[in-house]
């Protein structure tokens, strides 16, 4: 008796966990096969709303929104009163862990409606059919050309998967007023700033610093990788077919200036730091320079986005990777991270709507002056929206741009490169960390 | 008589319905279905995982043998985080258990407020991991941290100028701290209850003979809380080995690698880098490895509470 019930139990748990197994399997099935810009249920609804009053007001839903930077409450509000039928829920995760928790939502089947888009994991999500296909959308036509440019260049299929919303430049926020007290020009090559650095040490100031426990921050010091990146620009390219390694001499030699160059003028307190520490620090006149991206210019704004009043002037300075007699070339991306329209929502229409929604200039110009970012959609007057960033735009616009390496590397090795830089602050061999990280990209290509 | 025969019957009638087939799945059944779908099906499901390329991402799968579990036992960084986990659960389960020990035999003596400092040590117990995490990343921080501060002020200079998340020589000793200090409380408690559970004739009966404190606590009370002791020591070093949010939340792993535990392992090696099934072997490796040392310790402690 007792052994037949234990029987029909485990039948129960069996058939259950079955059919768990099956539901799991239909919505990723569903995922790969909805990659299509036509959705006609979602259609109809928008269809009916925007062409027909007579029929029924369209259904309530809520359209779940996932990204590493807010949206302020104002956009969202003005976008709900536009559209009283959607409510937006937004999720904000830390940019340093965005693409895992987006991997176990994936592995879930429970993306959001709309998420951000990383540009290391980006082509992978492409080519799984993650995102929705946008080609044809007229709200794309609002977008700068050369960011649509750079981002089809990036993408590995046809089609156009995604928005640009944040261009950026990597540069160096120098505390010019240090710099002119010791008759610093501004660098304008690696070996400048490396003079200029050694300078300042002799006066007894810290050149550099840098949020380093926030392992993401060292990516924008990589001053002889990126050098690297400008003498033979194929390098980070081949690695993918194995036609080069970061074993490779000139990728060891550039670890080790790397080590005695940057880590070596580096505050000593850098490994404890976070990226809005290692800010603090720079803004207390306790290190000269802060290499960071054009995104920072939050920090120099009020939270009524008036200037700041700092005891000193603070100069965006263009990065200075290129070798003496060179000109320079900054590490920038005019499509930057983007964001994407989930494959397998429900709710397509109701997500185009919010995307066309912020690449209307009006609202586009709201994104730029509350987040400080570079959207780089067609008629913003970027120098009025974000107070001090004039030196960061003509970064971004007027100097000549390369694409950042690192943000083309699988997901896997910059963590490694990362992990490898902490390690070479602490004196490790950079021979030794090559090997790790080439291991790393043995990995990636498997995978390919 | 007959009243007696009539609670027979029915005792018999109740013993036959509690032991029916149907009885058997409404009792049992729903928590063994949500063990089966929250516990039983991920297991497998990681276990299959394990043997697999799977990135995460991709929607094909390669079944690649025994390549993950190859690759893991090859990796400097994988022994690296197994001897963090070793380091990080023997130092916080000893230490946690014998000052949870110290301040319950304390408090048992029902100082004056002992109300309020059981709640205050117990009180850290109650909060989130990640919050726990984020307040010592701030008590630790080199940068206007309240830990260098007070140091400084108290006048040990040398000390306030250590980086302690910073620098690989002390960081994974501040994660250490910070497990104890959240933890204490907990085995305190347990302690305690089991402290005011030893029947008060045996400690009279001591006294009588003349035992003075010590003997009391060594020859009476600690043998009575054997029992105690094993399930405070058993459920410190399973959450000591399965430690990870506040390393996430307090260094990533970093410096380098110098707080690396398996916990974070799985995450950076699974999740950041992509490797699923990698990250799948290691938690089988490390599940495997939970198992076997609470068999081993359950089975040392049992024998001991028996010697007692």
């Amino acid at each position: 008796m007792v052994r037949n019930s234990l029987w029909k139990l485990l039948i129960l748990c069996f058939t259950f966990m079955l059919i768990v197994s099956a539901c799991s399997s239909n919505n990723s099935n569903s995922g790969s096969n909805a990659n299509s810009s036509s959705d006609s249920n979602s259609n109809s609804a928008v269809n009916s709303e925007a062409n027909n009053t007579e029929q029924e007001p369209p259904k309530p839903i809520t359209l779940h929104v996932m990204h590493w930077k807010h949206l302020s409450k104002s956009l969202i509000d003005k976008f709900q009163d536009a559209y009283p039928h959607i409510t937006i829920q937004m999720e904000v995760f830390p940019v340093d862990q965005f693409q895992q928790v987006i991997k176990t939502r994936v592995a879930a089947g429970e993306l959001p409606d709309i998420l951000g888009a990383q540009e290391n994991d980006f082509p992978q999500y492409v080519k799984e059919g993650i995102y929705l296909d946008l080609t044809g959308e007229p709200f794309l036509d609002n977008y700068a050309e050369n960011s649509m440019a750079q981002m089809k260049e990036l993408t590995p299929i046809d089609g156009i998967f995604t928005v640009p919303t944040d261009a950026f430049a990597i540069g160096v926020w120098a505390n010019r007023t240090l710099f002119d007290k010791y008759g610093i020009p501004v660098p304008g090559s690696y070996d400048e700033l490396f003079e200029a650095a050694a300078k300042l040490k002799e006066n007894g100031v810290t050149p550099f610093v840098a949020g380093a426990q926030d392992g993401w921050t060292l990516e924008q010091t990589m001053f002889s990788m990126f050098q690297l990146q400008i003498q033979n620009p194929e390098f980070y390219e081949k690695l993918k077919t194995g036609e080069t390694k970061f074993t490779d001499t000139v990728f060891v030699d550039a670890l080790r200036k790397w080590q005695t160059d940057f880590a070596g003028n580096l505050h000593k307190d850098a490994l404890g730091l976070s990226y809005q520490q290692s800010f603090e620090v720079f803004a207390r006149q306790e290190a000269a320079m802060w290499v960071m991206g054009s995104w920072a210019t939050n920090f120099l704004q009020t939270s009524d986005k008036q200037l700041k009043d700092f005891d000193f002037d603070i100069e965006f300075m263009p990065y200075p990777a290129n070798p003496k007699g060179t000109p320079i070339q900054v590490p920038a991306s005019l499509s930057g991270a983007m964001w994407a329209i989930s494959a397998d929502t429900d709710h397509k229409e109701e997500a185009k709507l919010l995307l066309d929604f912020f690449s209307q200039p009006e609202n586009a110009v709201s994104y730029v002056e509350e987040g400080g970012s570079i959207m780089p959609v067609k008629g913003i007057d970027y120098a009025k929206a974000i107070p001090g960033a004039e030196k960061v735009l003509d970064a971004i616009f007027n100097y000549p741009g390369m694409y950042p390496f690192n943000a083309r590397l699988d997901g896997g090795v910059v963590a490694q490169l990362i992990t490898s830089m902490q390690n070479l602050i602490l004196n490790k061999d950079p021979a030794e960390e090559a090997k790790v990280i080439q291991e790393a990209q043995d990995i990636a290509n498997a995978k390919q | 008589m007959l009243n007696n025969n009539k609670l027979r019957t029915r005792m018999e009638r109740n013993r036959g319905v509690l032991t029916g087939a149907g009885d058997a799945v409404a009792f049992a059944g729903p928590s063994l279905l949500l063990f089966s779908l929250f516990i039983i099906y991920p297991f497998f499901s990681g276990m299959h995982l394990s043997f697999t390329d799977w990135d995460g991402i991709s929607s094909k799968i390669r079944y690649i043998g025994l390549s993950n579990f190859t690759s893991m036992f090859q990796s400097r960084v994988f022994y690296s985080a197994v001897i963090n986990t070793l380091k990080l659960t023997i130092i916080v389960a000893v230490i946690q258990n014998l000052l949870g020990l110290l301040l319950a035999v304390l408090l048992d003596k029902k100082m004056k407020g002992h109300t309020f400092y059981k709640t205050a040590i117990f009180m850290p117990a109650l909060l989130s991991t990640v919050v726990v995490g984020i307040v010592c990343s701030i008590i630790f921080s080199p940068f206007n941290g309240t830990l260098n501060t007070m140091l400084d002020m108290v006048g040990l200079h040398w000390l306030a100028d250590v980086n302690w998340l910073g620098n690989p020589d002390t960081a994974l000793y501040a994660i250490m701290f910070t497990g104890i200090w959240q933890w204490t409380g907990f085995s305190m408690i347990i302690y305690l209850a089991a402290l005011q559970a030893v029947p008060s004739h045996l400690l009279e009966a001591g006294m009588i003979d003349g035992a003075g404190a010590f003997r009391r606590f060594f020859h009476i009370e600690l043998p009575s809380i054997a029992p105690a002791i094993t399930i405070n020591t058993v459920l410190s070093v399973i959450g000591c080995l399965k430690t990870f949010e506040t390393i996430l939340v307090m260094t990533g792993g970093g410096p380098g690698n110098a707080t690396q535990v398996v916990g974070t392992y799985i995450y950076t090696a699974g999740l950041s880098a992509g490797r699923m099934g990698y990250g799948s072997a290691i938690s089988l490796v490390l599940f495997a490895g939970i198992v076997l040392i609470t068999l081993i310790q359950v089975r040392l402690l049992r024998k001991r509470e028996e010697h007692l």
